[in-house]
């Protein structure tokens, strides 16, 4: 039984939590401009990898609410979670994703000591 | 919807009425006891925690502001809100009082995107009492019963018996739990109740 950490709730037992595959499978924008073949592979590809692995999870029993888990799909050690939409935390021995540039001209009145 | 006509109320019943009697014998012992509340007002609420206008707006009608910190349950006099989830709660209070509440509510909540539903008779609860309440539940339930884990206070959506609930500790005595449970798995959760409560009565 694994315990995973709501990120609502709090830690909980796995018994409480359905499974939803892997994460980050972004819809097409126009399902009807794919081939069957481009079709199929956002329907049914996945990646299945061996070791660390995003997917998606629902606290069902509890406050029933989706989000991420890291977890390696060898020794089901989890490495993080996070809600959805929230930035993807590194893998082990992964890169820290960076943090996005701040657009290279910001507006005037957010500049630092704009106004005075 | 309207208030309970005297008629209404003498023919309706309780999901756990009909072993009402045998909850009572189960219960005839110091350590644990088990007794259904009926027909409890509740009120399932949906709305921003982080919008004063909702808050305010609930407060104006239930008397009671919703907890906004996890799996914690507000409390003022009779009427009780429940955390559900990060932007949902349930309201419960004494019986007859869905029609006025939601009345309040709906005035408030009207212009806010937030909604308030009558759930009264969706589920039952179950009040389990004693200082062997803990181990009962235990029995049948992954939940961490520890007090670091769920303090007074608390409830918190699980599963006991294989049946989902939402479990709350009293504010005011670690030793009782309420049970809500879904009104058509509630036989079975006396039933199961009733017979993880068998070891502690010493008349068995």
């Amino acid at each position: 039984m694994l315990l995973i950490d709501c990120p609502y709730c709090g830690e909980r037992p796995e018994i409480e939590f359905s499974y939803g595959g892997e994460a980050h499978i972004a819809r097409p924008e126009n399902p009807g401009a794919l081939s069957d073949k481009e079709w199929a592979d956002f329907l049914f590809m996945r990646g299945n990898q061996k070791g660390a692995f995003r997917e998606r999870w629902i606290h069902t029993q509890g406050c029933r609410r989706w989000f991420n888990v890291l977890r390696d799909t060898t020794s089901h050690e989890i490495y993080a979670v996070y809600k959805i939409g929230a930035p993807k935390p590194p893998a082990p021995g992964e890169k820290p994703v960076a943090a996005k540039k701040p657009a290279a001209k910001k507006p005037a009145a957010l500049k630092k000591g704009a106004g005075k | 919807m309207a208030e309970l006509d005297t008629r209404a109320r003498d023919l309706r019943f309780s999901p756990l009425e009909a072993v009402s009697h045998r909850l009572v014998a189960a219960s005839a012992t110091d350590s644990v006891s088990a007794t259904e509340l009926p027909f409890t007002t509740q009120i399932g609420l949906r709305g921003d925690a982080s919008d004063a206008a909702f808050v305010k707006a609930v407060k104006a009608a239930i008397g009671l502001a919703p907890p906004s910190e996890a799996c914690t349950v507000a409390v003022k006099g009779d009427n009780r809100i429940l955390w559900l989830g990060p932007d949902e709660w349930l309201v419960v209070a004494p019986d007859d009082v869905e029609g006025a509440l939601l009345a309040k509510l709906e005035k408030g909540l009207a212009k806010l995107g937030a909604v308030a539903i009558d759930l009264t008779g969706n589920r039952t609860v179950i009040e389990l009492s004693g200082p062997s309440a803990r181990a009962v539940l235990e029995k049948g339930c992954y939940h961490d019963m520890h007090p670091r884990a769920f303090p007074v206070g608390r409830v918190v959506g699980t599963l006991i018996a294989h049946t989902q609930l939402f479990l709350e500790r009293a504010s005011d005595n670690p030793e009782t739990f309420r049970l809500y449970v879904r009104s058509s798995f509630a036989r079975h959760m006396a039933e199961w109740l009733m017979d993880a409560m068998a070891e502690f009565n010493e008349s068995n």
